[in-house]
C-alpha cells in the first residue's frame, strides 16, 4: 500500500514536474503568473503599446505613472487609442495608480510615428514646477523623448490634458536621460549629427523648462567631430547625484563593451564647453572598464551602506556601491549572459567588482521560452522604502526579480514575479534555417517602484503594466509593515 | 568617375546573384566569385564578438596582397536605418583589430551585397613602429544585424580588391554561412 502510494505521489510529481517544464517552455494565455514574495496587485493593458520606461510621481494627492512606449510593431504600427477610437503612433501613457489594485488610464499622447525603436517617446523624466529654480510652481514638467529626433517638455498638471511646453529639436537617436529636479540639470542622451556616435550626452540647463539652455556635449575622447581612430563605446545613460553628491555616474555599452565612467558633476557643468579631448577627460574621475562581453544599461548608486560584515574593522565599515545593470539585446540566448554587478568604488580612482547576480536560466528555462532572457535595468527610485536594502531589477522573460542588497557583496534574490501572458503579449522571432520561428514570452522591459512601496513593471512585448508589492520574507527584508 | 561606375556595376551582379541564391551567373562573369581567396585562420584575440572568418588573397583578381576579415554582428545594428553614414563604418567594421589608429581617406560609398545594404570606406592604418598600410571597412545589414569586413594590405582600398570582397562575401563559401547566423536574435 505504501509502495503503491509512494510510486502514485513519484507519478503526480513527475507529471507536475513535466507540466512545470512544459509551462515553463511555452507559456500559455490562461496560465497563472509566476511568482513568489512578490503579488499582484493590480494592472494596466496600456492599450497593448511596447513599453519602455515608467516613472511614478507622487502628484499633489495622487501617484501618477508616466509610461514611455516604442514604436509601434509591423503587424500593428498604431495601436487603437480606445479612449479616441484613432490610431495613434506609441507615444506616452499616463496613468492615474493612486488606487494600485485599479489603475485608471487617463492619456495616450501620440509619439514619433514610426515602429520599434524607431517611433515612438521611450524616455519620460517628471518634476515639480515648485522644485525647478525657474519653474512655474503651479506646474508639473514631464520631459520625454519624441522618438529619434527630440526631446519634449509638457505641462502635465492635469495629467489627463498635458501642454506642449517646448521641444528640443534636431537630435538623433535619443534616449535614456535624467532630469534633477532641484537644479533642473538635464542629461540628455542623444546624438549630435557631428559626432561620431548615435548617442552621446547634451547637458542642458532645464531649470527653466520654457527656456532650454544648453551647456555642453559630452562623451569620451575619441568620439567628438574631427576625431580618428578608434570609437569608443556609445553612451546608454547617465545618473547624477546632483550637487550634493557631485557625481554622474555614465553606463557605456548596453550589451557589449561595457564601461563605466565616474565624473565630477561640477566639472562637467563648469568645465571649458568645447569637444576637444582635453576638456572631454578634464571632468573624469575614473573609468571602469568590465569585459566586452557584457554592457552597462543602468549605473545606479547606493552610496555610505554601511557593511554589516566590515562593521567591527577600524576602517571601510561603510562602502559606496554601484549597481551595474547590462541589457540583454538578442533574443533566445544568442549573447553572452547579461546581469548584474556590484562594484566597490569607495575609492573612486579604483573602483573594483565585487559581485553579480542573475537569474539562474535552468530556473525556468528562459533560453527556450523566446524573446530576451537576461537583465535590463533597476528601479531608480531612492525612496527610503527600498534604497540599499531590496534592488528590483527587470529580467525580460524571467520578470521581474527582487534582490536583497543590504550586504552587496552578497546579493540574494528573495523574490519574482512573472507575468502572465495575454492575447496582446506580442511574438519574438529568430531565424532558424532561412526561417523565422517566434515564440510568445514575457518581457519585462524596466521596472520603477514608489515612495509607497508598489513596484511597476512593464512589457516590451505589448503586455501592459503590472502594479506590484512585495509578500512575507521579501517583504520583512525592506521592514514593510 | 568610370571606376565607380564598374564597381556599382560588379556589386549590383552581385546584389543580382544574391537575391536569387544563385551566385553562378556572376561566377561565371567574373571568374569564380571567390577566386584567388584562401582561408586563413582568425589572427585577432577574443573580442566582444565571436571571431569570424579571415581570407587572403595575392592575385590580381583582388588588386594586390589582401587580408580580409569577416564577421556578423548581431542586434549591433539600427534596426529602422541600417547602416546610414560614414560614421557607424568608423565605428563597427573592426577596422580597431588591425590598428586603432586609422584615418578615413575620403568619404565611403554605398555598398550593397546579397542583397544587404550598407557603406564601404577606405582608410590609412598607421602603425607604432611608423608603417602605414591601405585598409577597407564595410558595413552592412540585414534587419537589426550588421555584417563587417574590415581589409587590408597594399591591394586594399582598391576597386578591384572591394569588388573580389564584395563578390567573397556573396560567395557560396561565405553566404550560407552569414545566413545561418544572421536573424539568430
Amino acid at each position: 500500500m505504501l509502495k503503491s502510494a509512494g510510486k502514485s505521489l513519484f507519478a503526480i510529481l513527475l507529471a507536475a514536474g513535466f507540466a512545470q517544464h512544459a509551462a515553463a517552455q511555452a507559456p500559455k494565455i490562461g496560465d497563472p503568473p509566476e511568482a513568489a514574495n512578490i503579488r499582484l496587485v493590480g494592472m494596466s493593458d496600456l492599450q497593448a503599446r511596447s513599453a519602455y520606461q515608467p516613472t511614478i510621481h507622487h502628484q499633489g494627492e495622487r501617484y501618477i505613472a508616466y509610461i514611455g512606449h516604442h514604436g509601434g510593431t509591423d503587424d500593428i504600427p498604431t495601436p487603437i487609442n480606445p479612449m479616441t477610437g484613432k490610431a495613434e503612433p506609441n507615444g506616452t501613457s499616463i496613468v492615474d495608480v493612486t488606487d494600485p489594485a485599479n489603475p485608471k488610464y487617463l492619456k495616450h499622447l501620440p509619439g514619433q510615428p514610426g515602429t520599434y525603436e524607431g517611433g515612438g517617446a521611450q524616455m519620460v523624466r517628471i518634476c515639480d514646477g515648485k522644485m525647478l529654480p525657474k519653474g512655474d510652481r503651479t506646474a508639473v514638467y514631464m520631459l520625454r523623448t519624441f522618438g529619434s529626433e527630440a526631446h519634449e517638455i509638457w505641462n502635465v498638471a492635469d495629467p489627463a490634458n498635458p501642454v506642449l511646453i517646448t521641444r528640443i529639436a534636431g537630435l538623433k537617436d535619443t534616449h535614456k536621460s535624467w532630469w534633477e529636479c532641484d537644479t533642473g540639470i538635464a542629461f540628455l542622451v542623444s546624438g549630435n549629427p557631428d559626432w561620431r556616435i548615435r548617442r552621446m550626452t547634451q547637458v542642458y540647463d532645464l531649470s527653466d523648462p520654457a527656456h532650454p539652455v544648453k551647456i555642453r556635449d559630452f562623451g569620451l575622447p575619441g568620439q567628438e567631430p574631427g576625431a580618428t581612430g578608434v570609437i569608443p563605446t556609445e553612451l546608454h545613460g547617465p545618473i547624477s547625484t546632483g550637487p550634493a553628491g557631485n557625481r554622474v555616474y555614465f553606463g557605456y555599452g548596453t550589451n557589449k563593451g561595457g564601461m563605466v565612467q565616474i565624473v565630477d558633476r561640477e566639472k562637467l557643468l563648469k568645465g571649458a564647453p568645447e569637444p576637444t579631448p582635453e576638456n572631454l577627460r578634464s571632468p573624469e574621475i575614473s573609468r571602469m572598464f568590465m569585459s566586452s562581453l557584457n554592457g552597462a544599461h543602468t549605473t545606479y548608486p547606493l552610496l555610505k551602506m554601511p557593511i554589516a560584515e566590515f562593521a567591527k574593522d577600524k576602517d571601510g565599515s561603510k562602502r559606496d556601491i554601484l549597481m551595474i545593470v547590462d541589457e540583454a539585446i538578442l533574443n533566445e540566448c544568442n549573447e553572452a549572459r547579461q546581469m548584474v554587478w556590484f562594484a566597490d568604488m569607495t575609492v573612486e580612482s579604483r573602483p573594483m567588482m565585487i559581485s553579480n547576480y542573475t537569474v539562474a536560466e535552468a530556473s525556468g528555462d528562459f533560453c527556450a521560452r523566446g524573446g530576451r532572457f537576461g537583465s535590463h535595468s533597476s528601479n531608480e527610485s531612492v525612496a527610503p522604502v527600498f534604497y540599499g536594502k531590496v534592488a528590483l531589477i527587470s529580467f525580460f522573460n524571467a520578470g521581474v526579480r527582487a534582490l536583497d542588497i543590504r550586504n552587496p557583496y552578497s546579493p540574494k534574490e528573495i523574490g519574482h514575479f512573472i507575468p502572465s501572458i495575454t492575447a496582446n503579449t506580442d511574438k519574438r522571432c529568430v531565424t532558424v534555417d532561412g526561417k523565422d520561428r517566434c515564440k510568445v514570452a514575457i518581457q519585462t522591459n524596466n521596472v520603477e517602484t514608489d515612495d509607497r512601496g508598489y513596484i511597476y513593471i512593464v512589457d516590451r512585448a505589448n503586455t501592459g503594466m503590472h502594479v506590484l508589492e512585495l509578500t512575507g520574507p521579501a517583504r520583512a527584508v525592506a521592514g514593510q509593515p | 568617375m568610370r571606376t565607380r561606375t564598374a564597381l556599382a556595376l560588379v556589386l549590383g551582379l552581385g546584389v543580382a546573384g544574391g537575391v536569387a541564391g544563385a551566385t553562378l551567373p556572376v561566377a561565371r562573369l567574373l571568374g569564380r566569385a571567390d577566386s584567388g581567396w584562401q582561408e586563413i585562420p582568425w589572427p585577432f584575440p577574443r573580442d566582444a564578438w565571436p571571431a569570424g572568418r579571415a581570407f587572403r588573397c595575392g592575385s590580381d583578381a583582388c588588386g594586390g596582397d589582401v587580408a580580409v576579415y569577416v564577421r556578423p554582428k548581431l542586434g549591433f545594428c539600427n534596426c529602422a536605418t541600417g547602416v546610414s553614414g560614414d560614421s557607424e563604418v568608423d565605428a563597427v567594421s573592426d577596422l580597431d583589430m588591425m590598428s586603432e589608429d586609422f584615418v578615413p581617406i575620403r568619404v565611403g560609398e554605398p555598398v550593397t551585397v546579397a542583397g544587404m545594404a550598407g557603406r564601404t570606406r577606405s582608410y590609412t592604418l598607421r602603425f607604432a613602429d611608423g608603417r602605414s598600410e591601405p585598409a577597407t571597412g564595410l558595413a552592412i545589414s540585414r534587419r537589426c544585424d550588421v555584417v563587417v569586413a574590415a581589409s587590408q594590405g597594399q591591394g586594399a582600398g582598391s576597386n578591384e580588391a572591394k569588388a573580389s570582397i564584395a563578390r567573397l562575401l556573396g560567395s557560396d563559401r561565405v553566404l550560407p554561412w552569414l545566413t545561418a547566423l544572421l536573424g539568430k536574435g
